[in-house]
């Protein structure tokens, strides 16, 4: 595990079930800072980290950047790396450079006032949740 | 040979299995009954140069008169009797649902010229008359339209690979950190313009932003060339130095010399290097103190495929690309 330079957790991506944009707005309860039309995007995978070189190292895509990073380069490098969307935790706004940039992208942003350590505990129960509601094989007997 | 010749010879193998009797057999059949003579029907065979001739009574086939038969006739001076009298009986049919393969095996066995088509097996209902040259022609026929497939897919996938070629040119200032991935963003819609499959694309484009991110953080400037070939996109950097002191230390997935301020913008993880190689299938660097910097990452595509997205607009083969202006792209 790294720590980031802003004190921000950093964990690894894990891949589930999808989810779209949207349940991540309202399992946050966080705002959406542009690209309200693209909020049907699936999520299959999450990224947090605020070490830029470290998402990209990841193979995921259609994934969620979380971080506390702020500038035009988290839009960049969620574009070149095919995320659904940014999500910038504790409450930061994003720099104009970046709500442009996304604007241009096509990528949501999503601000959400809780830590990247509540923000990742929400997300992760989101998942289990939507991984736990796959249907099961019915019983055999019909029963 | 391609992938795609192999399937194709597959595929004629599989048209002897694929392509039935009643495909290639002729329905409009000359038949006679029984009672016609010998000489009526050599008179007929001579006419329309055949080599035999079903007999049908009531509806059914009952026997069958080929030019052996005939030439017994005569012998036996039966040359104006009624068929029936030496006519081959013992016939050897084939059902009009069968594969060709099972016609071709029967000619082979038997030796026959032509081979009556009855409806089903064990039926005696003649529904048409089936010879080996109608099996090759057919077969000829289906082997020379897929040849002309092939060709035509091999003109065009040489078109396709053609137009791949394009060249990126970008300059690259030091410390110009607002415009960090311009370069890398504007190459991977062009990559994308092109048809280049998606994980593909994102290698390339992760390679070009890390080697533009290198070049702004840690040189005094330089530049980026994207060359986009029929079978591979190369990216070649070069800075004006300093220079990595340690390269094999750089390369070390988390060795970095990044400033604080550096790794304050989310840069500066040690992973610029490590990257760009993993996301590479060739990679070379160069550094020293006084040249600066060189890096060549090459990622090769798989031969263009039908039905990849062609460029949405014709892209000339060495477009000028104006050096990052800044603002939004």
């Amino acid at each position: 595990m790294v720590t980031g330079a802003n004190g921000n957790e950093h964990s690894a991506a894990g891949s589930y079930r999808p989810v779209t944009v949207s349940d991540l707005v309202r399992v946050l309860e966080g705002e959406v800072a542009c690209c309200e039309d693209q909020l049907g995007r699936l999520v299959r995978a999450f990224v947090a980290s605020d070490l830029l070189s470290d998402v990209l190292a990841f193979e995921s895509h259609e994934y969620a950047l979380l971080t506390g990073l702020t500038n035009a380069q988290i839009v960049r490098t969620a574009d070149i790396t095919g995320a659904s969307c940014v999500v910038i935790v504790r409450n930061k706004q994003p720099q104009q450079a970046a709500v442009a940039l996304a604007q241009a992208s096509g990528i949501p942003i999503v601000l959400a006032h809780c830590t990247m350590f509540e923000a990742c505990a929400r997300l992760s129960r989101l998942a289990e949740a939507r991984h736990d509601a796959v249907p099961r094989t019915s019983d055999p007997s019909g029963a | 040979m391609t992938q795609f010749h192999e399937r194709q010879i597959r595929l004629v193998h599989e048209l002897m299995y694929q392509i039935k009797v009643k495909e290639v057999m002729t329905r409009e059949v000359i038949t006679y009954p029984p009672t016609v003579t010998f000489r009526e029907v050599q008179l007929c065979l001579k006419k329309r140069r055949f080599s035999g001739t079903p007999i049908v009574a009531d509806g059914r086939l009952v026997g069958i008169v080929s030019i052996d038969d005939i030439i017994t006739a005569f012998d036996h001076g039966a040359i104006d009797r009624p068929v029936q009298e030496f006519m081959t009986r013992t016939l050897v049919t084939v059902p009009q649902s069968y594969s060709v393969i099972a016609a071709s095996n029967l000619f082979h066995k038997y030796g026959f010229g032509r081979l009556p088509v009855v409806s089903r097996p064990g039926s005696d209902e003649l529904v048409g008359i089936v010879t080996f040259s109608d099996i090759l022609s057919h077969l000829l026929l289906k082997i020379n339209s897929i040849a002309e497939r092939v060709e035509e897919y091999e003109r065009a996938t040489a078109a396709r690979m053609e137009q791949r070629r394009d060249q990126l040119h970008f300059e690259i200032a030091a410390d110009s950190f607002d415009k960090a991935g311009v370069a890398a963003t504007l190459t991977k819609r062009r990559l994308q313009a092109h048809g280049v499959p998606p994980d593909l694309v994102r290698r390339i484009a992760v390679i070009c932003y890390e080697a533009e991110m290198n070049v702004i953080l840690h040189s005094l400037g330089g530049y980026m060339d994207v060359e986009m070939l029929p079978d591979r996109v190369r990216v070649l950097v070069a800075d004006e130095g300093p220079g990595i002191p340690d390269i094999e230390k750089a390369m070390l997935p988390g060795y970095t010399t990044a400033s604080e301020k550096i790794r304050a913008l989310g840069f500066g993880a040690g992973m610029g290097l490590p990257n760009i190689k993993r996301c590479a299938d060739e990679f070379h660097v160069t550094s020293s103190m006084e040249a600066g910097t060189e890096l060549e990452a090459t990622v090769f595509l798989p031969a263009a495929r039908p039905g990849s997205t062609p460029p949405a607009a014709p892209v000339p083969p060495t477009a000028p690309v104006p050096a990052p202006q800044g603002g939004v792209l």
